[in-house]
This record gives C-alpha cells, sequence and structure tokens, in this order.
C-alpha cells in the first residue's frame, strides 16, 4: 500500500528505513531470522537504541515520553520494522502497560511505575487467562479480597507468556462476584516476586518457549497498586483489546516471512528447476500472496478510511482471522521449502549463515508448531466469528 | 507522480449513489431474464440511458467527451452493475475495448465518443477453438490485400458479439500460431463483409457469439495500435478488464451476502431462525470476510489507474483476480447453501448471482494461466 504514501508518508518512511538500515545490530538481526527466541538481553539492547532515538514507545503522547506518532506514522513505523527483521517492542510494557497506566492510571501510579515502563528496567507480564477461563475470559475466578489497605490474591493464572522474564504483572482478578460475571472484575499491577506466587513452566510444542501456570497463595497487594476504579477492570481490558488495531493482522510480519520464503524456494533446486517452479509450491505461494495482498488492502481500509475517524469496529475481527490464518499458511509452506530440513530444531544452528535453508528450516519448523496458537490467543477465531455474526451481521 | 487516494472522493460517492438510485429502476430481475433470450441482449433504451446520466462516459478520455475518470470510477460503476445484476456490454465496450480504443488514433477517438454518447457497442474477440486463455495464441491470419488487409479465421465466445457496432480482432500479419510478435489489432465494423455471427445465450444470463471471417477486407486505417505489435496492449487492455470485472464480481458477492443473512432471520426450523445456528453463522461470517478482502484488494488496484490510457500493474491483475474468483467461489456457493432449496429456484437473484460469478473465474484467466503468470512475473517484479 505504499503506492498510497502521501509525500509526507514518503519522507517518513525513508528516516525510519534509513534508520533501521544504520542501526539494528547485525548480531540482532540474525536472531531474529534464525527464529530462536529473543530473549531479555535482545530486546533490552534493541530497545535502549529506540529509546536513545525517542521511539521506544511509538504508540504513547509525547508526554509520556513516547514518540507521539499519528496512526500512519505508527503504521508505516512497524511495516518497516518488519521488513528490516528488528525486534518488536518490549510488548507488554509498551502495547499493554503504558496505554493501561496513561489512561486509568493516577499521577502517583504514574509517577511511580511510567518511567519504569518506558525504560523496560521492569519487564512486564499479562495475568488474564485461567485454567477454567480461556474463551470465557469473564468467567475468571482468581479472587482478590480487600482487607484493610491491602488486596489478598489466591487462585491460578495460566498462559502467561514472557514470566520468566518479567518483574511486573498487570492483571484481572475477581474482587466481588455477587453480580454478573462482567462485573466485579478489577485490575491490579504486582511485583512477580510477591511472596506466595509460585510458577510453574508449561513447555510449549516447539520445545522452546515456556509459558506459565501461576499459582496466588495469599498473596498480598497494596490497595494503591488498583488501577482505575474496583470492579471496573472487564471494561478497562476491553480497552486494551481495542489498542491491538495495529498489527492485529501482522501484515507487515508476513510480508517479510512470504519474501524470504520465494527467495529460498528459488535458490532450494529440485532436480534442475528451483524449487518455486514446481506446480503445487507455485500454486500454493502465489495464492499466499494474493490473499495477503487482499488482507494488506482491508487493513489499510480499515484503519484509515475518513469515514470512520480511525475508530476500528468489530468487522477488524476479520483480520485477526485472515492475518493468523496466513501466518500459519506461511509457516507451513516454509517447512515445506525445508523439506528433509525441517526436522532440525536449530538450537546449534546461530552460527552459520541466517540465510542459509538449513538456518531456516529451524525457524520454519519452530514457528510452524509454536504459530498453530495464534489463531487460539486473544480470542479465538472462533470467538471473532462469533464476535462479527453478533456486531455486524446482526445474527 | 501525482498522489493518488485510496478513497473515493466526494465527486465519486455521489456518482455512486446516482447511478445505484438509476439502475433501481431500469435493472430488474424480469428484465434479465427476458434480455437473455435474444440479440441483443440488453436494453438500447437502458444503455442510452446511460450514456444520458453520464456513465458511459465517466471513465473516458474529456478529448472525446468523457469525464476523464480514473480506476474508482470504473470501479464504482462496474460494482453497482454487479449489485443489480445489469445485463449490458459495459465491461466488453469500456473496460476492454475502451484502452485499444484509446492507441487507435482519430478513428479510435471517434468510436470513444460514440460509446460515451450511448451510440456505439464495441466487443473484442480474445478467444479461438485452441487459445484457452493464451492471448497470443492466434490462427486467424491476416494477409496483404492491396493496400488494406483480408482476415480469414474464426474466433468464439465473443460476449455480445450480436449487439456490437464494431469488433475488435487480433489477427496474425505474421510468423506462427503461437508466436509473441505478428499480432494486429483490426478494428471492424459490425456489418463487413464475410464476417458471420452464430450467437447464443450464456449460462450466466449475457449473450455470446462465435464469428467466421472470409476474407473480410479491412483497410490498414483499421488496425489499433502498432501493426504485428497488438500483443502488449491487448494483454494491458485485458488487466484492466480483469480489474473492473473483479468489481463486478464484488458487487455481487455484496448482493449475496445480504440476501442470505437477511434470509437466514427470516427462515425459521426446529422453531427458531436458521440464523441463530452457530455453524451457519460462522460460515456467513467467512462469508463476510471474503467479499470485505475482495473489495478491498479490487480497490487497491484499481485507485492506482488515473485513467483510461495509464499503466496496469499486471502484478494487480493477477493477484486480485486470484484471490476475487476464490472469494467469489466460496460466497456463491455457500450463499446456494444457506438458502437451501430456495437457493435452487431460477425465482431468486442468489441464483443469477452465483452463476455470473462462476463464468467470471472463466472468463478472461483461469487459475492455471494466472500461476503462470505469476511465475513470470517474478523476474521484472519483488
Amino acid at each position: 500500500m505504499e503506492a498510497f504514501d502521501t509525500a509526507e508518508d514518503r519522507a517518513f518512511r525513508n528516516e525510519v528505513r534509513a534508520f533501521f538500515d544504520k542501526n539494528l545490530p547485525d548480531d540482532l538481526r540474525r536472531v531474529m531470522l534464525t527464529g530462536l527466541p529473543a530473549g531479555r538481553e535482545i530486546s533490552d539492547r534493541w530497545h535502549k537504541i529506540l529509546l536513545a532515538k525517542g521511539w521506544a514507545a511509538p504508540n504513547w503522547p509525547k508526554e509520556h515520553g513516547g514518540a507521539g506518532w499519528s496512526l500512519k506514522q505508527q503504521y508505516i513505523f512497524d511495516q518497516e520494522r518488519a521488513a528490516a527483521w528488528a525486534p518488536l517492542p518490549v510488548v507488554f510494557n509498551i502495547d499493554m502497560v503504558g496505554p493501561l497506566f496513561i489512561r486509568y492510571g493516577t499521577p502517583a501510579q504514574n509517577a511511580r511505575f511510567l518511567p519504569r515502563v518506558l525504560s523496560a528496567e521492569d519487564h512486564w507480564c499479562q495475568g488474564f487467562s485461567e485454567p477454567g477461563s480461556g474463551s470465557d475470559l469473564a468467567s475468571l475466578k482468581c479472587r482478590a479480597v480487600r482487607q484493610g489497605d491491602r488486596y489478598v490474591i489466591n487462585g491460578a493464572k495460566l498462559w502467561q507468556t514472557a514470566v520468566f522474564e518479567s518483574d511486573m504483572m498487570f492483571g484481572l482478578f475477581r474482587t466481588d462476584s455477587s453480580g454478573k460475571k462482567q462485573q466485579g472484575i478489577s485490575v491490579l499491577v504486582l511485583p512477580m516476586n510477591s511472596k506466595g506466587l509460585s510458577l510453574r513452566p508449561v513447555v510449549l510444542l516447539d520445545g522452546m518457549e515456556r509459558v506459565a501456570q501461576c499459582t496466588f497463595e495469599d498473596v498480598e497487594v497494596p490497595a494503591e497498586n488498583l488501577i482505575g476504579p474496583e470492579g471496573q477492570g472487564w471494561g478497562i481490558a476491553k480497552y486494551l483489546l481495542t489498542l491491538e488495531r495495529l498489527g492485529i493482522a501482522e501484515v507487515a510480519a508476513s510480508r517479510a516471512c512470504l519474501t524470504r520464503l520465494k527467495a529460498l524456494a528459488n535458490a532450494e533446486t529440485r532436480g534442475n528447476e528451483p524449487l518455486f517452479l514446481e506446480p503445487t509450491m507455485l500454486n500454493e505461494i502465489a495464492a499466499l500472496e494474493a490473499d495477503l495482498d487482499a488482507v494488506e488492502a482491508t487493513e489499510y481500509r480499515f484503519l484509515f478510511d475518513p469515514q470512520s475517524n480511525g475508530e476500528l469496529g468489530p468487522e477488524s475481527s476479520i483480520l485477526k482471522i485472515q492475518g493468523t490464518l496466513i501466518r500459519q499458511r506461511l509457516t507451513e509452506l516454509t517447512m515445506r521449502v525445508a523439506g528433509p530440513f525441517a526436522q532440525e530444531t536449530g538450537m546449534d544452528l546461530p552460527s552459520r549463515a541466517p540465510d542459509d535453508a538449513r538456518s531456516f528450516a529451524a525457524w520454519a519448523t519452530r514457528h510452524y508448531l509454536n504459530f498453530r496458537k495464534i489463531s487460539i490467543y486473544g480470542g479465538s477465531n472462533e470467538i471473532q466469528r462469533n464476535i462479527v455474526a453478533k456486531a455486524v451481521l446482526g445474527l | 507522480m501525482t498522489q493518488q487516494s485510496y478513497f473515493l472522493g466526494e465527486d465519486q460517492r455521489i456518482f455512486r449513489e446516482s447511478l445505484q438510485r438509476w439502475l433501481e429502476e431500469h435493472a430488474s430481475l424480469l428484465e434479465r431474464r427476458r434480455l437473455a433470450e435474444s440479440d441483443p441482449g440488453h436494453s438500447r433504451a437502458a444503455w442510452a440511458g446511460l450514456a444520458e446520466m453520464g456513465a458511459l462516459g465517466a471513465f473516458l478520455p474529456e478529448r472525446v467527451g468523457g469525464a476523464g475518470g480514473g480506476g474508482l470510477e470504473l470501479m464504482v460503476a462496474m460494482e453497482a452493475f454487479g449489485r443489480a445484476l445489469f445485463a449490458s456490454p459495459y465491461l466488453w465496450t469500456v473496460a476492454l475495448a475502451g484502452p485499444l480504443l484509446a492507441a487507435g488514433g482519430s478513428a479510435g477517438d471517434e468510436l470513444m465518443g460514440k460509446i460515451a454518447a450511448g451510440k456505439a457497442i464495441v466487443s473484442v474477440a480474445l478467444t479461438e477453438q485452441r487459445s484457452r486463455y493464451d492471448l497470443h495464441h492466434v490462427e486467424t491470419r491476416a494477409r496483404r490485400n492491396g493496400a488494406g488487409y483480408a482476415i480469414s479465421g474464426a474466433k468464439r465466445a465473443v460476449a455480445y458479439a450480436a449487439a456490437a457496432d464494431f469488433l475488435i480482432l487480433p489477427a496474425r500479419i505474421s510468423g506462427d500460431a503461437r508466436d509473441m510478435d505478428g499480432i494486429s489489432l483490426f478494428l471492424a465494423p459490425a456489418g463487413s463483409k464475410g464476417l458471420t455471427l452464430n450467437s447464443h445465450a450464456t449460462a450466466d444470463g449475457g449473450r455470446a457469439a462465435d464469428l467466421t471471417l472470409r476474407d473480410v477486407e479491412l483497410d490498414g486505417s483499421a488496425v489499433l495500435g502498432e501493426p504485428g505489435q497488438g500483443l502488449a496492449l491487448l494483454q494491458r487492455a485485458v488487466d484492466l478488464a480483469i480489474l473492473a470485472q473483479a468489481a463486478q464480481a464484488v458487487g455481487s458477492m455484496r448482493k449475496l451476502l445480504d440476501s442470505t443473512v437477511a434470509y437466514a432471520k427470516t427462515r425459521s426450523q426446529f422453531g427458531v431462525t436458521i440464523g441463530s445456528f452457530q455453524a451457519l453463522q460462522h460460515r456467513m461470517v467467512d462469508m463476510f470476510a471474503a467479499t470485505e478482502m475482495a473489495a478491498s484488494h479490487v480497490q487497491a488496484a484499481l485507485a492506482r489507474i488515473g485513467a483510461l490510457d495509464a499503466e496496469v500493474d499486471p502484478r494487480d491483475a493477477v493477484m486480485v483476480k486470484l484471490q476475487v474468483d476464490k472469494a467469489a467461489r466460496l460466497v456463491g456457493q455457500e450463499a446456494i447453501q444457506i438458502h437451501g432449496g430456495m437457493g435452487m429456484t431460477d425465482d431468486l437473484d442468489v441464483g443469477h448471482h452465483f452463476k455470473r460469478l462462476t463464468m467470471m473465474a472463466l472468463t478472461f484467466a483461469d487459475q492455471g494461466k494466472l500461476n503462470e503468470r505469476y511465475r513470470d512475473l517474478q523476474g521484472s517484479a519483488a
């Protein structure tokens, strides 16, 4: 959709592209290309580079240390980031916790927490899902009972990402169970080293990513760690989810992966011909590219339609559905390009050239396995269809 | 490079509204059925009406009396025609023949002027018995005949040929049947001596004809573009027509989705409306997604085309047709299935949209041809 850049957009795009070109360290890009878990050291190092430039928080207003960019600028930045294979921002800090405080935090809370959210001195994780509450998130049971100047939490959280490298958690807790399930949910923040909080790792299909089951036994949290009014957590959570409008379809990441997939399919040979020309391969790559173009155009239309004032409606759920399906097809197809090398786990691969087919094979298999999750988390694709059926089609 | 906008401007929205209103009065299923029964397969009165309201000239250049619009005007018109199931040779005359005539000097301009005024219909003979979708496969021969040419051969399935005042005939002035060079595009009056038509109804409510050419005599000025170099010009015109047809498909898909959702809300079985079943809800959401993806995609491609004779990125045509054909198949088939027995009847417009969408996927290029073009484009573009 670069064809529709204004002169101003193009200037900004060139500035961002030049920045990535000059400032993204080789070893960092290589880790991204081989797809091994980035780890905190990598993301901290990259974050410092962005901080120094003032670009660490593209979506935050300037007065809180953000870049203060327009939606279009954020969109362009993310496209160029993905194309350069630069790491994602410190996701929960920048995309969720910052906006949470900026919208709902008191001045005292913001002064205490926000600087360390921006600097990523603290890494944050999220406490939403529970063993009994997945798609039906509002049914969550992990209780926080007010006792004087503190809340006492008992219960469990599950599927938490990046927990083992996190210092702080923001979570949804049940403070009242007398009304409707959406009422009586509150947002609390707490340190991960709180007494009574224990973690059990859950290893995912790729054998590398570890998420956590988190158990709370009389965990005490000061009452001043309540964000927003007590009992209003469901509305706050829904607000945070609407912020995911950018990147919900992960178009830019898919575009970068497709470009690389095609290069590899051309480099690999089958007999005397590039693998790319094998008819079933060509057929699938062509269909995938066509679908990706269509999702990209749809994302653009939904985001920038002058009639919609930059607000994404419930129809944007189809971006999540189509975007995740495309990402999954991409990893599956890349695994096919890897062929006999797809079985390698890639643990020993950082020493190899990142564009080597065998390095890429490790990326492919790991992501094929790991990306089964993307149509499940953040509201499964079935939940997204329920939303569209009800809110858009009126069924 | 001029700045192009993805989104419709005020004028384009007004054009859409007035065209939609006009179509509500002038297009009906009853009329469509009647028209398909015999030549010319469309209503001359409606065609004149389209000219009067400026729809025929919307995309034609100002120098011939058109409004000089761009791809978005073409999109608005085609999508509205699709939604209304409007039977007309617009696609062939404006989107396909238009760019060929624009390369045809003063003769081309004169004819475009007549098109804008509603006084001429033009079709293009793309297909031969053995060509399938290969535009370069031309067995029809044009041999030198004094200062002009005599054309002999056969063309198949030429849309609205019997309605046309002029036909554009690709014919070979040199080389073998599948050579890229040596193809000229001839502009032939419909009544030319030696040109005979065998007209038939099409499966999707249109009309088409097979042409037999026996020494059809044309003079040298009848050639559009460079003699022997017609292929590139023809390909560009077909790519524009592919995008225009895709916009028409979007109109049909949007109507099918609306009809299907409305039907599911009223049709009751087992004591509840069938729209309350999650199994059907999710399928209608997938229809919605396919339709919206197609609509955005078509718009992205057509918004980049500033005028009738502007460049058309072949990659856009290939990508859009691959995706829209697939989306149209899903939406069409699901619309019939969810309408149940009623979807099988000729009484509802559902089946008519379904048939139109089905035939569109087999017009200009099929999946195999598109894959081949995708492969060939890899060298030239990233």
